[in-house]
């Protein structure tokens, strides 16, 4: 009844689908932990304009679909004249999405640093950028691995909502055959395995790096 | 901005919003309820079943909510399901939700100490007295924190059921959109509904967790 | 020992309050190069915050604090005002003073001789092999050598305690101030840290701790201060102040303290 034959004769454009999505995820995650790491630090400033401005950006991201988001970026960038890529308007709300996502995380994870250590610091005379620098920033990364690999996985997992802005990530290649070849079950369960993969990786790599920093 | 715009459309929003409400409902007791007995089915000592539970959880948990509900509503045809996209947004939502739900109810058993079952059982308690009396009241405070957040993330993927075609709040904002060819209105209220939505979800949550959790303050 | 023209410690009618609560209310004390002075005191007295004014990690709200003659944290500008000073000049003041934590405060993701080597190469510019020398010397003097690569969560509170010592040695400051370094240590573990810091200070360290060991504080202090209510009520030699206290205060504090230590309680 099922023929996966079909499959493998799209195999070459299904990996090229598997790769748009991998990379596209992984540089979203990766742009969107810098901008992380400042929201987060703006969320944790004193100055309260900036406190705030973080604070209505991460509340505004997270309580909406990224589904939305994404038109959102889609549609209004040339509405104002800014023309660019699907994959770019992609990259763009998937970074702002799940900086927002990071930035709470990383907010957990400076705040559960026993005062004392950032004390010591200063006792040693460590400038406040050494003390973020190798004393906190290090412990916050150790302490949330656990949760940035999960929010990785959700990044790879909604990225194929890039699809539904004619990017041709794996989503999109998968739609494509399965109406053309009329096997819908045999590319989306490949599609769904593909996925798979992809975040058992990232989850294999998460526990790897984390039993590493755990030796102590 | 032209919000004269929502004078017109108002009635197909709301019952969007209706709509988004109802199937969110329903896949949200389906994924408690079926995160539950997962979570129980789980607990029996066998290899095949944490076999069988650990891939459920690998496979709903590992692939994107979208790739499952295209199988379902595409692919269940041509193997005789024949589901109406909302009955696929209704299990979509159910069998995704379920698998994070199991982790979290297992958390919660986890965290209430063994011997405290153990010195019920001692005193004569049955087992449902030990689940009512002495397990929920502590996992209470600990499990709802994370079922909001869950709730909430349920909420929002239910977005995408939009994509075939279930008639909810998303649904109505593009069909408002492709009718009045604007975009900065109905994507912008989409954005605002969803993040009242879900700010009212949090708030009951943070309501509950505070009440579930007042035995705690008592104690100290 | 060099002879110095400047007190180690000066403080001047030091003031310190949080909301309402006045916590120091005035405190004038002098500490010379090569003291041991141990404070005593009962809980909310102001010992520790008075302890932590001296390395600037609490801010005061007035009189003076000065290290080697010169004013701590605050600066006067032309017009004569108060100013507080930007943390790298007030660091480099206190290069020379460094605390001992109750809770040792070991940096939890690097190894014995990392906590140890890190301030050296971070602040004070050592190459590697200069700061692993250093180290290891200042460890071995605590008896820590066998363990520079265990982390500090394998460690007994006391050795974790012998590290944090090494860790302040390593940058050879001219004062050590210990904050209550044994009260988070289990009893049998005291000794061992005890046993360090007399060493440290039969070196000719000079010591401020706040402690309520008072056997130790009779037997290696030069001087005791009794503080309570944000005052200093006593000072003076510990046989003295030990034996023959004066003011209400300190004698109903030593008769609690004898007690629970006999266990009459």
């Amino acid at each position: 009844m099922f023929d996966f034959s079909v499959v493998l004769k799209y195999s070459d454009s299904l990996l090229n689908g598997l790769w748009t999505t991998a990379w596209i995820s992984i540089l979203s995650i990766l742009i969107g932990f810098v901008l992380g790491i400042i929201l987060c630090l703006g969320r944790l400033s004193s100055h309260t304009f900036i406190q705030y401005f973080c604070r209505t950006y991460i509340s505004a991201i997270r309580g909406a679909p990224l589904l939305v988001q994404l038109a959102i970026i889609f549609y209004f960038l040339p509405y104002w004249g800014i023309n660019i890529p699907p994959i770019a308007a992609a990259i763009i709300a998937l970074s702002m999405n799940t900086a927002a996502f990071q930035a709470e995380i990383l907010r957990d994870g400076f705040q559960v640093i026993p005062l004392g250590q950032k004390e010591a610091a200063w006792n040693y005379g460590y400038s406040s950028w050494q003390s973020f620098r190798y004393i906190e920033l290090p412990q916050v990364l150790r302490n949330t691995l656990p949760s940035l690999t999960n929010e990785t996985i959700d990044i790879i997992k909604n990225s194929a909502l890039i699809s539904t802005i004619a990017v041709t990530d794996l989503m999109r290649i998968t739609q494509t055959y399965s109406s053309t070849t009329y096997r819908p079950i045999e590319f989306f369960v490949t599609a769904g395995v593909l996925y798979l993969l992809l975040t058992s990786c990232i989850s294999l790599l998460g526990r790897y790096i984390e039993s590493r920093l755990t030796t102590h | 901005m032209d919000f004269s715009l929502f004078v017109t459309y108002w009635p197909i929003l709301l019952k969007g919003l209706l709509f988004t409400l109802y199937i969110c409902s329903l896949g949200i007791v389906f994924a408690l309820v079926g995160g539950l007995l997962l979570h129980l089915m789980s607990r029996i000592k066998l290899r095949i079943i944490s076999f069988i539970y650990v891939t459920y959880l690998t496979i709903f948990r590992g692939s994107p909510l979208l790739v499952q509900v295209y199988l379902m509503y595409y692919g269940g045809p041509f193997v005789g399901i024949e589901l109406s996209a909302e009955q696929v947004g209704i299990l979509g939502l159910g069998l995704y939700g379920s698998a994070y739900f199991a982790e979290i109810y297992r958390s919660g058993f986890a965290s209430v100490p063994n011997g405290q079952v153990e010195a019920a059982y001692d005193l004569g308690y049955s087992r449902s007295k030990i689940l009512i009396h002495i397990q929920l009241p502590q996992m209470l405070g600990l499990i709802i924190p994370p079922g909001i957040n869950q709730t909430i993330i349920l909420i929002k993927e239910s977005a995408i059921l939009s994509i075939i075609t279930v008639p909810e709040l998303t649904t109505a904002a593009v069909t408002m959109s492709t009718q009045t060819f604007s975009v900065i209105e109905p994507y912008l209220f989409l954005a605002v509904a969803y993040w009242v939505i879900t700010f009212i979800v949090a708030k009951i949550g943070h309501w509950c967790e505070k009440r579930a959790t007042v035995h705690l303050l008592r104690s100290e | 020992m060099k002879k110095r023209s400047h007190k180690a410690i000066k403080l001047v009618d030091l003031k310190k309050h949080y909301g309402d609560n006045q916590v120091l209310k005035g405190i004038n004390l002098d500490i010379n190069y090569g003291e041991v002075v141990c404070i005593i005191g009962g809980s909310g007295s102001g010992k520790s915050t008075m302890l932590r004014c001296m390395n600037f990690l609490e801010k005061y709200d007035g009189g003076e604090v000065q290290i080697d003659g010169k004013l701590i944290g605050y600066g006067s500008d032309a017009q004569g005002n108060f100013q507080l000073a930007p943390s790298q000049i007030v660091q480099k003041d206190l290069s020379e003073v460094c605390m001992v934590f109750q809770q040792f405060n070991l940096w939890p993701h690097m190894s014995v001789l990392e906590n140890v080597m890190s301030p050296l190469i971070l602040v004070h510019k050592f190459s590697k092999k200069e700061a692993k020398e250093r180290a290891l010397k200042v460890l071995n003097k605590v008896d820590m050598a066998h363990k520079i690569d265990a982390y500090p969560g394998q460690l007994s509170g006391g050795q974790q305690q012998r590290v944090a010592i090494a860790r302040s040695l390593g940058t050879e400051p001219k004062i050590m101030l210990f904050d209550e370094p044994t009260s988070a240590l289990d009893p049998e573990l005291v000794g061992e840290v005890l046993k360090v810091m007399k060493s440290l200070a039969q070196d000719g360290m000079t010591m401020v701790i706040v402690t309520h060991e008072m056997g130790f504080a009779a037997q290696v202090s030069d001087k005791v201060i009794f503080l309570a209510k944000g005052l200093i009520e006593e000072q003076g030699d510990p046989k003295i102040l030990f034996t023959q206290p004066k003011s209400d205060n300190l004698k109903a504090f030593l008769s609690t303290w004898t007690e629970r230590n006999s266990g009459i309680v």
